[in-house]
């Protein structure tokens, strides 16, 4: 580092620092260290303590009040705590526990109390804001009616997504749950919707190696990334998906949309459940707290569309006409399957639908390893583009049907024309379903390759080169009807001249392209 | 800490209300506190956690502490912490019950720090402001410190009050170092 500090800026700062300063007898509730266990503290005093309450300790060691009891307060501790010892002060703040909020986290990788960790210097922000909030009542919401677009064309046409949707990313280890939540990241690109990804639990190196992958797609200019390391406290891990959350509502609250990933809250409930069991709470069902459906619950909540009147409310009037999202991807991984255990039923239950990964899939090779009979979406479809909506619409039953019956026919021995017909069709789909990372595609893309799909100008491709079909399809259209692809994507309608215009040009490649 | 208040809670509430039915609260204080600096001691403490010491050695101990003259209730109570092996309390029982009693009289003990000794017109002077402020009697109970370079921190129960020099400054360090 080759920063020059320049004395007369540093006694210039100083001078206002100083002037800034109030000397005033400071009020404040003390208390007492009694114990002090694997970052979690009883405190002797502290009577007027407040549930949330961030409480100071020596040497600029923070904490939040969670049990308030009779005689002692229990609160954990955020960062180090090797430092303190029995016996040690402690003060109220008098505030709820708050992260920096704003713009200018965009582009920076912080932890769960909105510090930046990238080695880029301290963050300028403009203002803070705490990170326990009641989400938005029903007054101030308006229903989901446009889509955020992931760029999968999976996803998009069989469980499309709407801005301010809350929607589960879930499956075994290794099936590509993160690779879809950075799938869609990327692909937010030049469309205004800012991103936060929190990563709660995970290996320093993956997180790294996320950065490292978003930066490398431009996509970290939208992005604010939360990183609560393996290696950070449970507290840390536990309150990070709440900070991303609270960043995520600025942009919300101003009326823009926003899209955050918790990935993944199954840590964030083992890591809550160690709390609560140092807390002494009583556990319950696999040792969770009891309160561990709200943990999610409240959480997941603050994910919804507000209205242009909240928008213009809280904004004091400063943005008009304009609603606000914040679009919710949680994560949850399941072990051999298990969608049954408590966490998973839980978000299940929570959230508007759900994207299910199966490690089967993703081994035969079909990626994304997306199970179109489990997946839904119980709200994107109102926010689906006409063109998509149009012809991805029977894509999920037909793939769900086609795994039915190749099910079935692997005990027929001859089967009928239609059966034959249908199962080379879903062989088919299945194939062109399938999308390598970092890829997304256009609205006009996937529209060209489900319309092929549809329409049977894949039949007479042989399975094995529908993957490279579909790609030298793309690559033609793109050099040959760069208008009719823009077009589509401006306006994302749906009608016969762009059938007719669709028509023409698979005619065309057939004709005239190779694969 | 926090779990021996939570044992003497029971003990101190009942103690008082036996005192103050008998209006007999001054003697049950002396009493109580005489036994807790004898709970307090080093040596007594090895006493208490040592399993050979029988009750009766324990009972006398603590009859003696309270003085000759002490009533047949006072002790009761050790034979009943005796007993219920809670004598390890006794110095949290006796502080829960001058808090009782000073919230009971309305009155309240404040720590007064400061750097230099203060005269007894000042004090007179801070003591009424803060009777006004607490809305209670505030006894001073005063203590020289001269690491606090100058001003006071005044101590009531949970609340601080600080308006030493030393706080100060490290609040002016802190707001330095942004």
């Amino acid at each position: 580092m080759s920063m020059q500090l320049n004395p007369s800026e540093i006694s210039e700062l100083i001078k206002t620092r100083i002037k800034d300063f109030e000397s005033v007898a400071e009020t404040r509730n003390e208390g007492t260290v009694v114990s002090l266990t694997d970052g979690i503290t009883r405190i002797h005093g502290l009577a007027d303590a407040m549930q949330g309450e961030m409480l100071e300790f020596p040497g600029g060691v923070f904490g939040v009040a969670l049990n308030l009891e009779q005689d002692s307060v229990g609160a954990v501790i955020l960062g180090d705590y090797e430092q303190l010892s029995e016996g040690d002060t402690v003060r109220c703040t008098g505030r709820i526990l708050e992260v920096p909020v704003g713009p200018s986290l965009l582009g920076r990788v912080v932890n769960s109390l909105g510090q930046s960790i990238d080695g880029k210097g301290p963050i300028e922000y403009d203002g803070t804001s705490p990170i326990e909030k009641i989400a938005p009542g029903v007054i101030e919401r308006k229903s989901v009616d446009q889509p955020v677009q992931t760029g999968l064309k999976a996803i998009d046409s069989m469980v499309p997504i709407g801005r301010g949707q809350r929607e589960l990313i879930i499956g075994d280890r290794q099936t590509g749950k993160t690779a879809v939540a950075l799938d869609t990241i990327i692909n937010q690109k030049g469309t205004g919707v800012k991103c936060i990804y929190v990563a709660i639990g995970q290996k320093a190196s993956s997180i790294a190696g996320v950065v490292r992958k978003l930066e490398e797609h431009g996509a970290m200019e939208h992005t604010i990334v939360v990183a609560a390391a393996a290696s950070e406290s449970a507290a840390m891990q536990y309150i990070s998906p709440y900070a991303g959350c609270t960043m995520g509502e600025y942009f919300r609250d101003r009326g823009e949309d926003a899209l955050i990933i918790y990935d993944d809250l199954t840590k964030q409930a083992w890591a809550y459940r160690q709390v609560s069991l140092l807390l002494r709470r009583p556990p319950g069902r696999e040792a969770y707290p009891g309160d561990v459906f709200y943990l999610h619950s409240r959480l997941l909540e603050r994910s919804s569309r507000i209205n242009e009147e909240e928008v213009e409310r809280l904004t004091n009037g400063e943005v008009k006409g304009k609603t606000g999202s914040l679009t919710a991807l949680p994560i949850i991984e399941t072990q051999e399957g298990d969608v049954s255990a408590f966490v998973p039923t839980n978000v299940i239950s929570i959230t508007d639908g759900q994207i299910y990964l199966e490690s089967d899939l993703f081994n035969a090779g079909i990626r994304p390893a997306i199970n179109a009979g489990l997946s839904v979406s119980r709200v994107g479809g109102a926010a689906q583009t006409t063109i998509i909506k149009k012809l991805g619409g029977g894509i999920r039953m037909a793939l769900a049907q086609f795994r039915e019956l190749a099910a079935f026919s692997q005990f027929a021995s001859d089967l009928d024309e239609a059966t034959r017909k249908q199962l080379e069709r879903g062989q088919r789909v299945t194939e062109v379903m399938k999308q390598a990372q970092y890829t997304p595609m256009s609205i006009a893309e996937m529209a060209l390759t489900l319309f092929a799909a549809n329409e049977g100008y894949l039949d007479d491709v042989d399975v094995k080169q529908a993957v490279s079909f579909e790609h030298s399809l793309q690559d033609y259209l793109r050099g040959h009807y760069q208008e009719l692809l823009e077009k589509v994507n401006t306006s994302g309608d749906y009608n016969n001249e762009i059938e007719q215009t669709f028509h023409e040009a698979l005619k065309d490649f057939k004709a005239n392209g190779s694969w | 800490m926090s779990e021996a208040a939570s044992i003497a809670r029971p003990y101190a509430r009942a103690l008082f209300e036996v005192a103050q039915e008998g209006n007999i609260i001054d003697s049950w204080s002396q009493a109580l506190g005489s036994m807790a600096a004898v709970a307090a001691n080093g040596e007594v403490l090895a006493l208490l956690n040592n399993p050979q010491v029988g009750d009766e050695g324990l009972y006398s101990l603590f009859v003696e502490a309270a003085g000759e003259g002490c009533g047949a209730e006072v002790k009761n109570l050790v034979q009943l912490m005796v007993v219920n092996r809670r004598l390890r309390a006794m110095p949290e029982v006796a502080q829960q019950f001058e808090q009782l009693r000073s919230e009971a009289e309305s009155t309240i003990e404040a720590q007064l720090i400061t750097a230099k000794p203060v005269n007894d017109e000042q004090q007179a002077e801070l003591a009424e402001a803060l009777s006004k402020k607490m809305g209670r009697e505030v006894t001073l109970r005063t203590e020289v410190n001269e690491e606090l370079i100058g001003g006071a921190i005044i101590r009531a129960g949970d609340w601080v009050i600080d308006g030493s020099v030393k706080a100060q400054l490290e609040s002016l360090a802190t707001a330095i170092s942004g």
